[in-house]
């Protein structure tokens, strides 16, 4: 099994700076520095804000597509009830799964676009793979709010247009060194707030694909 | 050496040779098979720990490859993600059956144990599963070996992916002899597995024992290996790794061990050694089956030397044989030679050393058969005459008298001596007389050619020859026959020599069986002749000193002279015109004490042939002079007589001895006279002569005696100084009868008186022969007419009686 990159950065810390927009009464935004213990920037990570009253929420069908005998994107974070297409891109058919408790599902050898989308309807991290390839694995973060992000290569993530009041700021990451224990730290949004998350991350193999 | 014969000794060289080889090629191929078959069983060992790492990392893979299976399994899966605990544990139970495995278990993905399928030291397990599940996570080996409650397992852990790891399968199997038959069967080894484990960590290493898990062999000897352990491990074997990670371990002893009396090679090699855990392989390799095929080569080697042994001991017999039997030829032969006979030839036709030395010893056979002949011809020949001489005469009598104990053919010995040949060798010379010798021969040979007959030269002037198959009458006409060959005169230097020679005859076994008495008796006959006119004559025990009768007379002769046995006899001689008694002829009488009284031929010839003769003359001349000094006191002038021998003649002494005789009894000269034969000065007439000269110069007179039988030569009758001639009785006794005598005597008579001698005449037996020789003018007679020889003590009466008478 061949690996292209391994991580061994054992410690990341992320360190969340928020800032506050002054000229933002009503609503605010959460800029977010991902970093791991060394300090450096961890892509692919979810980071969240939920708020402290429930607000409604506005879900948009996601897509994860299968190309190349892997699943793009890697790492996908929707609301809770969105709908996830999984088109086949490929020429043979996959098995697309779940076992997380936060989705059960399997789609059956197929190829092309499937008939229906999948709902994700629990929050969680739902683990995905295909039962004919070992090697395709996705995550997808399934999030209580609309205020949620994923890291690019810089860490950084902005979360937009949250209306002033208290938050969880969360933060998962797939190599989580405590998978359980996601980044929880209550934010109160002001205006444009300042955060930095630093997070464990333990040593991660990204199947690649034979 | 313990041999004799070159033969065994070869043949045991050959084979001492041939068995040290062989020994030591046994013993060198025996050591060289025993270090390769160690060579190769380290080998074998070698390659079965190889084999046994193989094993290893195959069932691993194996294992691994159905664990995956069974991970993949998407029902499987399912249940782990729905914790469905009863279905977890079915399916492996199912998956387990169906590879045959002996664990199954499943665990967290973070290592804790959930599910198992049998009972096991879990605490211990776990601590196996968590290392393996580690290793399996940096991308360690997904199989080991380990060890719980003794038994030794080989697990594999593999990871339940869902994509993420949602679970660890845990497989097994035991290490058991079904494994270690497998491993055997593929390395020909008999395999067995040890373990030892501590139960506590904290004590380490030297409360464990070691256990035996599994074997290939019987429980017995399985056991035997725990028993056998070297007690001397590496330090890395021995001391049981508590913390070391589980990585294969390399380490392995290698050692000789004996279990149930067989030795087996052995390699303990560690394939475990962690976490209080320590599992050897023990890979073992009898020695003695190992050798079994090299000892099977080995009597094949063994059955191979027999059979040289064999091929050798035939080999080196018939080679010995084929050395030694020429040599056995040669030793027979040489056997034959020894014994003197050369007449059988050595064949040898080989070329080699053996049948070089037969050839040459051939080659030495006929040289020694040429020098013997040679060297025998000269020990048997004389090389002057050219006949066989005593040596080979002898031995031809032994072979006869042998052959007449075979076939009772009787043979006579002739002996022949030549008479005057001293004096032919003195006057002609040496050479003379060697061809003289050589005539005579050849003359002997022409008369001698019957095929047995044996003619030879005695030595000198003496010649013997056998004739074979014959009596007395014809050995007598052969001497006759020899001797008118002889009268022919042989040439010698221009002049004629008359020969002549006495020949003695004896006949075996007539007169002796005895060889050397038997040429004794011949030689007697031979000097009996010689004194006779027929020149021949037989043996007769008369005329023997060897006979009993007269050897004892000859030892007698001696002891006569002493005891004064002998006396002394006259004959007068009488004048033939006056009738007087002039002088006497003192004769010799023996009175002997046994046989009476003995004439002189019983033993004057014995005395003369012994040497006694000199003592009888002397004591005759010393009686004589006794008697002729007692006669001339009574007024008797009567000169005697004495006949003196050839050994007299040659005795230088005599005219001293004569002198002193004289003297003692006052005598003149005239007193005594001598009378000599011809013969006796023809022994050796150059000293006889020289005697008789000295002698006649004192005075004494000399008669010659026996005149006309001696073949004299008259030229030494004109040399010699005698006054006196003696006719032989043999011409006057027959004298009124035979008118040749007559001549012979008148012609003497003028002969004598020619030469102004004396004539006397001896044998006058009767007045018709008186008268005749008186007419004759014959000088003295003797004989029995007048007087028979009387006592010298006798002689003054029987004087005074004739004295009256005429």
């Amino acid at each position: 099994m061949k690996k292209l990159s391994i991580h061994y950065q054992l410690f990341l810390t992320f360190s969340i700076l928020l800032a506050v927009f002054s000229g933002r009464l009503q609503a605010g935004e959460i800029s977010v520095d991902v970093l791991d213990s060394a300090g450096a920037p961890i892509e692919n990570a979810v980071v969240y804000a939920e708020p402290e009253n429930k607000v409604a929420l506005t879900t948009a069908p996601a897509v994860i597509e299968q190309r190349g005998k892997q699943f793009n994107p890697l790492v996908s974070v929707v609301q809770t009830g969105s709908e996830i297409t999984f088109p086949n891109f490929d020429s043979v058919r996959h098995h697309v799964y779940s076992f997380s408790p936060a989705k059960t599902f399997e789609l059956k050898l197929y190829a092309g676009v499937p008939a229906s989308p999948v709902k994700f309807d629990k929050a969680g991290t739902v683990v995905l793979g295909c039962n004919i390839h070992d090697f395709m694995l996705a995550f997808i973060e399934v999030v209580d709010t609309p205020y949620f992000a994923k890291t690019g290569k810089t860490g950084k993530v902005v979360l937009h247009d949250l209306p002033n009041g208290n938050y969880t700021l969360k933060a998962w990451h797939y190599a989580l060194a405590k998978e359980k224990e996601i980044f929880e730290k209550p934010i109160t949004v002001k205006g444009s707030e300042v955060a930095t998350v630093n997070l464990t991350l333990k040593p991660f193999l990204i199947p690649v694909r034979k | 050496m313990f041999f004799k014969s070159l033969q065994s000794r070869i043949t045991f060289l050959f084979l001492t040779l041939i068995l040290v080889v062989q020994f030591v090629g046994f013993i060198a191929i025996w050591v060289s098979i025993n270090k390769n078959a160690r060579i190769a069983i380290a080998e074998q060992l070698s390659i079965g720990e190889e084999v046994l790492r193989t094993v290893i990392i195959r069932r691993g893979e194996s294992l691994t490859l159905s664990a995956r299976i069974l991970a993949t399994d998407y029902g499987f899966r399912q249940a782990i993600a729905s914790n469905d605990t009863e279905t977890i544990k079915s399916a492996l139970e199912n998956n387990s059956s169906r590879i045959e495995s002996d664990v199954s278990m499943l665990y967290s993905p973070d290592g804790v144990r959930q599910v198992v399928t049998t009972d096991l030291p879990f605490e211990q397990v776990d601590k196996v599963v968590s290392k393996l599940i580690a290793s399996t996570q940096v991308g360690g080996n997904a199989f080991n070996l380990a060890v719980f409650n003794g038994v030794p397992y080989q697990l594999v852990v593999v990871p339940v992916k869902a994509p993420l790891t949602i679970a660890w399968i845990v497989i097994g199997f035991k290490i058991d002899d079904t494994w270690a038959k497998k491993i055997q069967s593929e390395s020909h080894l008999e395999v067995s597995f040890i373990t030892k484990t501590n139960p506590s960590a904290a004590n380490s290493g030297s409360g464990a024992k070691w256990n035996l898990s599994s074997s290939t062999m019987d429980k017995v000897s399985a056991s035997g290996i725990i028993s056998n352990i070297p007690v001397a491990w590496p330090q890395s074997i021995s001391n049981i790794n508590i913390e070391s990670t589980p990585t294969s371990t390399k380490n392995t002893l290698n050692g000789e061990v004996t279990i149930e009396g067989k030795d087996y090679s052995s390699r303990y090699v560690e394939i475990l050694n962690h976490h209080n855990q320590v599992l050897i392989a023990v890979l073992q390799r009898s020695i003695t089956e190992s050798l079994a095929p090299y000892l099977t080569l080995q009597l094949n080697l063994l059955a191979l030397t027999i059979l040289g042994a064999i091929v050798f001991i035939a080999g080196s017999i018939f080679t010995a044989k084929r050395l030694t039997e020429p040599l056995t030829v040669l030793v027979k032969t040489a056997e034959l030679l020894e014994k003197g006979d050369y007449s059988v030839p050595i064949q040898s036709k080989s070329g080699d050393e053996i049948g070089h030395l037969g050839r040459t010893f051939d080659r030495m056979r006929e040289a020694i058969a040429e020098r013997e002949r040679k060297i025998s011809k000269l020990a048997y020949w004389d090389e002057l005459t050219q006949l066989p001489n005593r040596a080979f005469f002898t031995e031809q009598l032994v072979k006869f008298a042998e052959n007449y104990e075979a076939h009772q053919q009787t043979f006579s010995v002739l002996m022949m001596d030549l008479d005057r040949f001293k004096h032919v060798n003195d006057v002609l010379g040496h050479s003379a007389g060697d061809n003289l010798l050589i005539g005579v021969a050849n003359r002997l040979k022409d008369n001698c050619k019957r095929e047995n007959d044996v003619v030879a030269r005695l030595g000198g002037d003496e010649f013997g020859i056998i004739l074979a198959n014959t009596n007395s009458e014809r050995a007598l006409e052969v001497a006759r026959r020899l001797q008118s060959a002889l009268e022919t005169p042989i040439a010698l230097n221009d002049s004629f020599v008359d020969l002549s020679a006495g020949v003695g005859i004896a006949n075996y076994p007539e007169h002796t069986k005895n060889i050397e008495v038997l040429l004794s008796r011949a030689e007697f006959a031979m000097y009996a002749a010689k004194n006779s006119p027929g020149g021949a004559s037989i043996y007769h025990s008369d005329l023997d000193v060897s006979n009993d009768e007269n050897l004892s007379l000859i030892s007698e002769i001696r002891v006569a002279i002493e005891k004064n046995q002998l006396s002394l006899y006259v004959q007068p001689k009488i004048d033939f015109t006056t009738g007087k008694v002039l002088a006497v002829e003192a004769l010799v009488r023996w009175n002997h004490p046994e046989r009476g009284l003995l004439y002189p031929d019983m033993f004057i010839p014995f005395a003369e042939q012994t040497g006694h003769i000199s003592k009888i003359s002397y004591w005759m001349l010393s009686e004589s002079a006794r008697y002729a000094a007692i006669w001339q006191k009574q007024g008797l002038d009567i000169a005697l007589a004495v006949n003196l021998s050839a050994r007299d003649l040659i005795d230088i002494e005599l005219p001293n001895k004569l002198k002193e005789i004289l003297a003692e009894h006052q005598l003149l000269p005239n007193s005594l006279s001598l009378e000599i034969t011809e013969s006796s000065i023809m022994d050796d007439p150059a000293r006889a002569l020289d005697t008789v000269e000295r002698i006649a110069r004192m005075g004494i007179k000399l008669s010659i005696d026996d005149f006309g039988t001696g073949y004299s030569s008259l030229a030494y009758l004109k040399r010699l100084p005698v006054n006196e001639l003696k006719i032989d009785k043999s011409f006057v006794m027959n004298m009124e009868h035979d008118q040749d005598d007559v001549t012979i005597v008148r012609s003497t008579i003028e002969l004598g008186h020619n030469l102004g001698l004396k004539v006397v005449a001896e044998g006058i037996e009767n007045k018709g022969v008186w008268n005749i020789l008186k007419a004759m003018g014959c000088d003295y007679g003797q004989g029995y007419f007048m007087s028979k020889p009387m006592p010298a003590a006798s002689l003054l009466n029987w004087a005074a009686m004739w004295a009256k008478r005429h």
